[in-house]
Parts: C-alpha cells; sequence; structure tokens
C-alpha cells in the first residue's frame, strides 16, 4: 500500500540534547498508527514535528505527496488532539468545536451543520452549551477530539490523549476512539507510553526508544518478534537468558547454551552463527510447569518455586535454576482442575516450545 | 535548509526579533528611569553643592566625609534598630495570624485575608493621620488609657519613637501577613500531627516543624518589612517628633529645606548599600534567585570564550 | 489546643489593631468638634468646607489625571514585560530583564524618589506634572509585570497552538484567545497601577513641583498647617475613592475565566 503520510530521516536536537536521531516511517492511509516508548523518548517531538509545532533540524514530512516540512501548522491539513485537551477556557462546547469552520469563514448556518453532526458524534448534544471547566475528563477529551475532525484533516494527530483519564474511563475512552475512528475514518497517528492502549488501537505500533525507532509492526508482530531487547521488554513482561549459539540444526533452527541450564533446540529467527553471543527472550506465559519432566520434545530444565502470587485469572510462580530467577504466568483453566498446583519449595520442570524463543543478538540491528 | 527563517518561528532558548521588540520598551525605560538614576546617586555622593542648590562640578571625597559626621552616624544607627524592631514585631504578629488563617476552611480564607488587606486600601498618609488622631493627647486612646489608670499623666503618646515604630508596624503588617500565609497554605498541617504523635509538644512541634517549612515565607516577610522601614520618611516625620528623625528624613530635608543634593545623595547611597545587604543575603537563601544569578555568571563567562 | 486559641487571640488583636484608627477617623469626620476627641454632634460641615476648597479640587484632577497617564503607560509596558518574561524564560537577555523590573520593588520610595529628583535636576528638567507621571509610570511597570507575569503563569500556551493548529492566524489568536484570557489579569495590573498612582506620597513629594500637588501632597501639607477636622472628611472621601478602585481590581483578579 502506498504511504500516505511519510516521515523522511528526521533529526532533532533541543540544544546539546539530540532527542530524534533519524527517524523514518510512513502511515497508510486510513490506519491507526501508535508512537509507544518510554516518556523522553522522542515520540511527542515527532508528533509535534508532523503537526508543524517544532521544525526538525534535517528530514523532511510528506502529506499525501507533496512536502510538507516549511508548511505552517494552520496551512496543514492536519490537526491534533492535545495532551491537555487545550479546549478554550472562555469558551462554550458548542464555540470550541466551531473554532475552526468559523476562522476559515464559513458562513453560520453551515458552522451550526457541521457543530451539531460533530456534537451527535461525540454524544455531548446536551453540553452545547457548557464551558469545558464543568464537564469532566473523557467529555472534555471528546470535545477536543470533535473540535479537531470538524475540520476534515488528512490525518489526526493525538498526544497521549488519555493520559489524564482514570483507568476505567481510559478503557472506555479507548472504545470511543475506536468507534470515532471507524466512523471517520482518518487517518490515525496516536502518541502512547502505554502499551496496552497501542496494542488495544493500532493497526501498526513504533516503538521508540532513546530518539529511535527500534522496531515498527503490528500488535502480535511485536509482541511475538520483539527485534531488539527493549523491544522486548518494554511491550509485555518477558524473561532474559544470556547466551550462546551452539550448533546449527536443520532448517530455521540452532542449539543455544543458556548457561547453567543446558542447550535446547531454539528458533534461529536472525539467522545467527555458531559461536555468537545472545540474549533470549521467553514470555512468562509461555512456560508450562510439570512436576516430572516431560516427555515430549519441549525443552525443560529442573527449578525450584521460591514464590507463588495470585492474580485471580492467573498465578504467577518465580522459580529458581541455577543463577536465574524466572517469571512464569499459568492461566487458570478449567481443564486443569485435577491438576495439582505446585507450592513453595516444590521441585518442578520449566518447559516450552522451541517456537516460542527469541533471539536477539547481543548488537540490536541498528 | 532556511533554518534561520524557521527558527523566527518556534523559539527555544536563543532571542528573536520579536523578544527583542517586546522586550525594548519596560527595558530601555527602566534603564533610563531607574538604572541610571540609581548610579547617578552614587556618582553625585562624590560631587559637592553649589550655592544655588544645584550640583557643583568637579570630585571630592568630601561630601562622603560630611555624612559620616557623628550625628548622621547616630541616625544611622537608629534607622537600623527601628527596622529591626518593626520586622521582629512584625513576625512576632505575623506568623501567628497567617498560621490562623491557613488552618481555617479554604472557602473562609479569602475573606479572613481580606480582612487584614482592607485598612491597605486607605490612603499611605490618611493613615499615618488617622494615628495622629489616635495618639493625640486630647485623642481617644490616651484618654482612654489615663481613664483606665494604665499610664502616668505625663506620658505622650505621639511625637517619639515609640509612635514611630506603632505606625510603621501598622503600615507594614499585612505585608508581612500575606507571604507567611502563602507559604503556611501550602504547608502540609499533618506534618504537624505526625510530630504530635510522635511526642512533640504543640510549641515545639510549631517551633521545629512549622516555622522551617515556612522559611521561604518568613525571609520574604524580613524583606518586604525591613526595606520600606529602613527608608521610611513619611512616618516619622509626621508622628515621630525631634528624637523620631530617620535616614528617609534626613535625606528629604537635604533635598527640599536645606538643600545640598550631594549631601543627600551620599545618605541615599550609603541606605542603598545597607539595603543591599538582607537582599543579597535572601538572594544567595532563594534557589530561584540563585539560579538567575548562576545564569548571569554562565552568560558572563560564555562571552569571555 | 492552647496553641490554636493563642493565634486566634493574635489574630483579633491584629484586626483590632488594623481597624481601630479607621473607625476613629470616619467618626471623626461627622464630629462638629474642631479639634476632635469630645463629640459635639453630629455635622457635615468639613465636607461642606472640604468641596468649597478650590485647592482641594484641583490636587483631586490632579491626582487622577496622573493616575489615568501613569496607569495607561505603565500597562502597556509592564503587559509586554510580562508577556516576554514568560514566553522567553530561557533566554539570558530575560534573566538580565527579569533582575531589572525585579529590582524596584526592593528599592524603597525615598531612594527612588531621591535618585529621580538627581536626575531631574543634572538634565535641568523642569519639576511639575510631566516629572511626577514619568516617576510614577517606573514604579507601576513592576508591579503591573509580576500581576500580569502571575496572570500568565495560569496561561496555557497549548491553547495558542491549538488554535493555530485549527488554522488561525496571529491576529484571530490574539483577538479570540490571547485577549479575552489575559484581559482580566491585565485590567487588574492596571487597577494595582492606578491605586498605587494615588497611594503615593513619598516619590511625588520629591520630583513634584508648581502645579502638581496630588491629592496625598495635599494632605500632608494640611497635616503640617491646616485644621485636622477638613482632613478628617478628605480623607473619607478619598478612602471612598481608593476602595471603589481596590473592589473593582479584586473582582478582576478574583474571576475566573
Amino acid at each position: 500500500m502506498q504511504d500516505f503520510f511519510e516521515l523522511k530521516n528526521i533529526v532533532k536536537s533541543f540544544g546539546e540534547n539530540r532527542v530524534v536521531k533519524g527517524a523514518n516511517f510512513g502511515v497508510r492511509c486510513g490506519e491507526v498508527f501508535s508512537l509507544l516508548g518510554p516518556s523522553g523518548c522522542g515520540k511527542t517531538t515527532i508528533l509535534r514535528i508532523a503537526g508543524g509545532f517544532e521544525d526538525p533540524d534535517s528530514g523532511s514530512v510528506h502529506l499525501d505527496g507533496k512536502d510538507i516540512t516549511d508548511m505552517p501548522p494552520n496551512k496543514r491539513k492536519i490537526n491534533t488532539v492535545f495532551q491537555n485537551y487545550a479546549l478554550f477556557p472562555h469558551m462554550t462546547v458548542y464555540d470550541n468545536i466551531a473554532f475552526g469552520p468559523r476562522t476559515a469563514g464559513m458562513e453560520e448556518k453551515k458552522v451550526a451543520e457541521m457543530v451539531d453532526e460533530m456534537l451527535k458524534m461525540i454524544r455531548l448534544e446536551a453540553h452545547a452549551a457548557s464551558k469545558p471547566d464543568t464537564i469532566s475528563g473523557g467529555q472534555k477529551q471528546r470535545v477536543a477530539i470533535a473540535r479537531a475532525l470538524i475540520n476534515q484533516p488528512k490525518l489526526l494527530l493525538l498526544d497521549e490523549p488519555l493520559a489524564a483519564l482514570d483507568l476505567k474511563l481510559r478503557q472506555y475512552m479507548l472504545l470511543e476512539l475506536d468507534r470515532i475512528h471507524d466512523e471517520v475514518g482518518t487517518t490515525f497517528i496516536y502518541v502512547t507510553h502505554d502499551q496496552s492502549e497501542a496494542m488495544s488501537l493500532s493497526d501498526r505500533i513504533a516503538v521508540m526508544n532513546n530518539g529511535v525507532i527500534e522496531q515498527i509492526g503490528t500488535p502480535a508482530e511485536i509482541y511475538e518478534n520483539p527485534r531488539t531487547k527493549f523491544v522486548a521488554s518494554f511491550i509485555g513482561d518477558t524473561n532474559f537468558f544470556n547466551a550462546k549459539v551452539g550448533e546449527l540444526l536443520d532448517g530455521e533452527y540452532c542449539k543455544v547454551d543458556m548457561f547453567g541450564l543446558g542447550e535446547f533446540p531454539s528458533y534461529n529467527e536472525h539467522k545467527l552463527n555458531a559461536g555468537a553471543k545472545v540474549t533470549v527472550s521467553i514470555r512468562p506465559e509461555k512456560f508450562r510447569i510439570f512436576d516430572k519432566k516431560p516427555e515430549t520434545d519441549l525443552n525443560s530444565f529442573e527449578a525450584e518455586v521460591i514464590d507463588i502470587v495470585y492474580q485471580g485469572a492467573q498465578t504467577r510462580y518465580w522459580v529458581k535454576a541455577k543463577d536465574h530467577r524466572i517469571n512464569i504466568v499459568t492461566q487458570h483453566n478449567r481443564c486443569y482442575l485435577d491438576y495439582k498446583q505446585p507450592t513453595w519449595g516444590d521441585k518442578v520442570w520449566v518447559a516450552w516450545h522451541r517456537d516460542d524463543v527469541t533471539t536477539l543478538p547481543e548488537e540490536s540491528p541498528h | 535548509m532556511n533554518s534561520q527563517q524557521k527558527s523566527e518561528k518556534h523559539i527555544r532558548g536563543g532571542s528573536t526579533v520579536a523578544e527583542y521588540l517586546l522586550t525594548i520598551p519596560s527595558f530601555v525605560w527602566l534603564c533610563i528611569f531607574f538604572l541610571v538614576p540609581t548610579i547617578l546617586v552614587f556618582a553625585i555622593a562624590f560631587r559637592t553643592a553649589d550655592p544655588f542648590g544645584g550640583i557643583d562640578s568637579g570630585w571630592t571625597l568630601e561630601t562622603i566625609a560630611n555624612v559620616l559626621r557623628a550625628d548622621y552616624v547616630s541616625v544611622f544607627w537608629r534607622t537600623i534598630w527601628v527596622s529591626c524592631v518593626v520586622t521582629a514585631i512584625c513576625l512576632l504578629l505575623g506568623i501567628p495570624v497567617g498560621y490562623w488563617i491557613a488552618q481555617q476552611n479554604p472557602k473562609y480564607r479569602y475573606w479572613y485575608l481580606l480582612a487584614v488587606i482592607i485598612p491597605l486600601w486607605t490612603n499611605f498618609l490618611i493613615r499615618i493621620f488617622a494615628w495622629r488622631v489616635l495618639l493625640h493627647p486630647e485623642g481617644f486612646l490616651r484618654r482612654t488609657l489615663l481613664w483606665l489608670g494604665l499610664i502616668p499623666e505625663d506620658l505622650f503618646l505621639l511625637n517619639n519613637m515609640g509612635a514611630v515604630i506603632i505606625v510603621t508596624v501598622y503600615t507594614c503588617l499585612p505585608f508581612a501577613i500575606l507571604p507567611i500565609y502563602a507559604a503556611a497554605e501550602k504547608f502540609n498541617f499533618s506534618l504537624i500531627e505526625a510530630a504530635r504523635d510522635l511526642g512533640a509538644s504543640r510549641f515545639y512541634a510549631f517551633r521545629s516543624i512549622f516555622l522551617p517549612g515556612i522559611k521561604r515565607g518568613i525571609i520574604t516577610a524580613i524583606l518586604v518589612v525591613f526595606i520600606p522601614a529602613m527608608g521610611s520618611y513619611a512616618i516619622p516625620d509626621l508622628v515621630g517628633g525631634a528624637d523620631g528623625e530617620l535616614l528617609g528624613n534626613k535625606i528629604a530635608i537635604r533635598a527640599s529645606a536645606n538643600r545640598n543634593l550631594p549631601e543627600a545623595a551620599a545618605l541615599a547611597a550609603l541606605l542603598s548599600l545597607i539595603i543591599t545587604v538582607p537582599v543579597l543575603v535572601a538572594f544567595l537563601k532563594q534557589k530561584r534567585v540563585f539560579r538567575i544569578i548562576t545564569n548571569l555568571r554562565r552568560s558572563a563567562g560564555d562571552s569571555t570564550k | 489546643m492552647k496553641s490554636r486559641y493563642t493565634s486566634l487571640l493574635v489574630t483579633l488583636l491584629v484586626l483590632a489593631f488594623m481597624y481601630m484608627p479607621i473607625v476613629m477617623l470616619v467618626s471623626q469626620s461627622f464630629n462638629a468638634s474642631r479639634y476632635g476627641g469630645k463629640w459635639t454632634g453630629f455635622s457635615l460641615k468639613w465636607y461642606e468646607a472640604l468641596f468649597n476648597d478650590y485647592s482641594v479640587i484641583n490636587a483631586a484632577t490632579n491626582t487622577i489625571v496622573i493616575g489615568l497617564a501613569a496607569t495607561l503607560f505603565a500597562t502597556i509596558i509592564g503587559a509586554c514585560a510580562a508577556w516576554t518574561l514568560n514566553k522567553y524564560k530561557r533566554s539570558k537577555l530575560q534573566t538580565l530583564h527579569y533582575g531589572l523590573v525585579y529590582a524596584p520593588l526592593v528599592v524603597p520610595d525615598v531612594l527612588m524618589g531621591i535618585s529621580l529628583l538627581l536626575m531631574f535636576v543634572s538634565m535641568k528638567v523642569d519639576l511639575g506634572l510631566t516629572t511626577v507621571i514619568l516617576a510614577h509610570i517606573t514604579f507601576c511597570v513592576s508591579f503591573v509585570t509580576f500581576t500580569v507575569l502571575a496572570r500568565l503563569q495560569d496561561f496555557d500556551f497549548n491553547l495558542i497552538q491549538a488554535a493555530e493548529d485549527l488554522g488561525a492566524g496571529n491576529a484571530r489568536i490574539f483577538l479570540k484567545i490571547i485577549l479575552p484570557l489575559l484581559g482580566p489579569g491585565i485590567a487588574a495590573g492596571a487597577m494595582m497601577a492606578f491605586t498605587l498612582s494615588m497611594d503615593d506620597f513619598v516619590v511625588t513629594f520629591f520630583v513634584g513641583g508648581p502645579g502638581s500637588t496630588t491629592l496625598p501632597v495635599k494632605v500632608y501639607s494640611m497635616m503640617k498647617h491646616g485644621p485636622p477636622a477638613i482632613i478628617n472628611a478628605l480623607s473619607v472621601i478619598f478612602m471612598a475613592l481608593t476602595f471603589t478602585v481596590a473592589i473593582a481590581g479584586q473582582f478582576l483578579t478574583r474571576k475566573k475565566f
């Protein structure tokens, strides 16, 4: 698919501090594209460059095939939903939403039509005459979205739009955002530090760290096949093991020597050669716990249960094997009712499948 | 890239044309009408007066030597002494008031505070005049005190140092209460409960937890009371009598009735130097201001490189 | 509980101390007796005498003219200063600028008066209305700046970007966003300037000349020479005037957007 919005080789520094170190990505028409990363990773700066509020030191911004790098924010067909909403406090909800069309010099009758339509979409018809400080956080958020969308932008930028809301409201607003996106079909770029927001809303995610985009992919790709240690640890939980590639097996597998635990066949995604130092990442839910060595082709080693945390839908175990503390999550499943739950101090066998391993080369691909 | 033209649009750190244009009015105005006159005071202190009340040409140390005479020095000490007493009284009264208001229901705090501020809305001179009426030998206060037998027949309330101190406290007190209240309002009163819980007496908790907690407010209060008190002129002039003269009166007399402008300048220069001491101490104590000073030093260092 | 009673007691004493002279003054202004003290009956004769005194009317006019002129200029200059101080916080120029605006606040009136007098004398400028207005603008600028600056610190600069994002140009942003939101702050600064100008005696005393007598200066000379009872009446009228301005200022600062 043709990229609809593109950033090419964007570099940006504030003083000595280089916050964006050569960002490249393309966003497809109609998708929700998330920039995900810890605070200070440069994601907001990229968003501000896209919106025209910040100028890149070098690189270019393209929308619909046109270079818009030098275009001021009020000329771009891009609108922004600001982090703390930035609703005009002295105007009503109606006037806030009407600001864009009125600025464009549209006649009041047309403006009223458009605003009414927006109010209907965000289900706030009853609050048209309210001032922003009299409505709730979630309502403010919806007004901010309507105010941006009424200009029919080609691209909507959302800067941590749910950060100020509490958990329940955040989950509700995620559904609302999804519904609004389906309704208008505008392309969204969504900045967040919350992986669950990004996972549930996005078509694709760009994971950023330290001014660099570490990986771009669908939520499943990023979770199942992280390309760097950072991505593996930032998205979800994982266990890391220092290891060395041993004998190459046929197909796409190799033996990996996980120091002290033994040699295990693993999927060799990066086609590493024998002797390469690697970090092995295995997610907690990929492990299974057995009371004796499983007689299958699963990899396994012996360990001792040192801690158990019951979490309702699942149980989290901490087991110790040699110098490693390993984090394991098991879902509670009725099929296993007769299965004896391990308890503190039990000797158990920890097993996993060779395909559920991510081997990451020591040097990141960058 | 047209990066120079672009940096005009959004500014981070560097100065731009828009910044200069908007800074010029206040900057230039205060340079001409504040900075230059202040420097002039120090310069004219090294001149002598001409017979017509103007300023003679030529430089001299004579004027400075003149204002270091014994009778001036005693006025200096008296001014400092009175200002210290006034500051102490204002703190003594201001801290309990700030403490009390800060503990009230937030809904009513504003009104209590307003009650303290309202007397400030009366003209400065009229407040002094009101005290003259009140302290007058035939006035309400003295007659009441006499009737109650609290003061001897020969005690007069007006035209002495006591009157100067009372009226100066009266005009300065709201300015002491405001910063103390502002600090006390932000103070976390559960800290006092914590101290009480750990065995501290009420007074000990107040002294060892509350007072250090509102330190910044107290420093500001000291500044806003001590400095105007040092420069006080109208109050000693109107309620002080012959014994109540302070430095401000000497400056005013030298500037008007008994005109000798260089001598007035020399006195003013000394007064500014005295005031600089507490201001500098407070500046160094407060981080925010300290940062400004370090910034200045850094920019000075940059330009020499 | 003891300490709380102590602070309550001190607060009550302080309030009594603050209001005693004012209550005294207002009641005396309606006292028929010439020298105050003994109450000899309700009278408005001192108010009558006041309104027949041409020089008092003249001083009142001067006060208002000086106040308005100083307010106008100080507000414009101070509002610009506050804007730059807030917007360009990080620049070195503003660090200097901040110091320059801050300094007049910690200088006693006597020093400001004498230094301006010395400058006007050195430049051989005739003292009068103009010099008083110039001096008043100078001390008002700092107060206006800090009043507006306090409001600006609550101002969300994202609003400007939001307006820009929605297509507004500079003029529209200024008229629709900045002015309505900062208007009350600037008005409060202006009220502050007018109140300060009206209240000032010391600086006016130093830099004033023939024809620039303001109400405070008039009160001063009456206190030195005139009959006290008229001053009572003048004080009460003056107080009413200041209260009006101050209350208006309070409403503007209290009002939320």
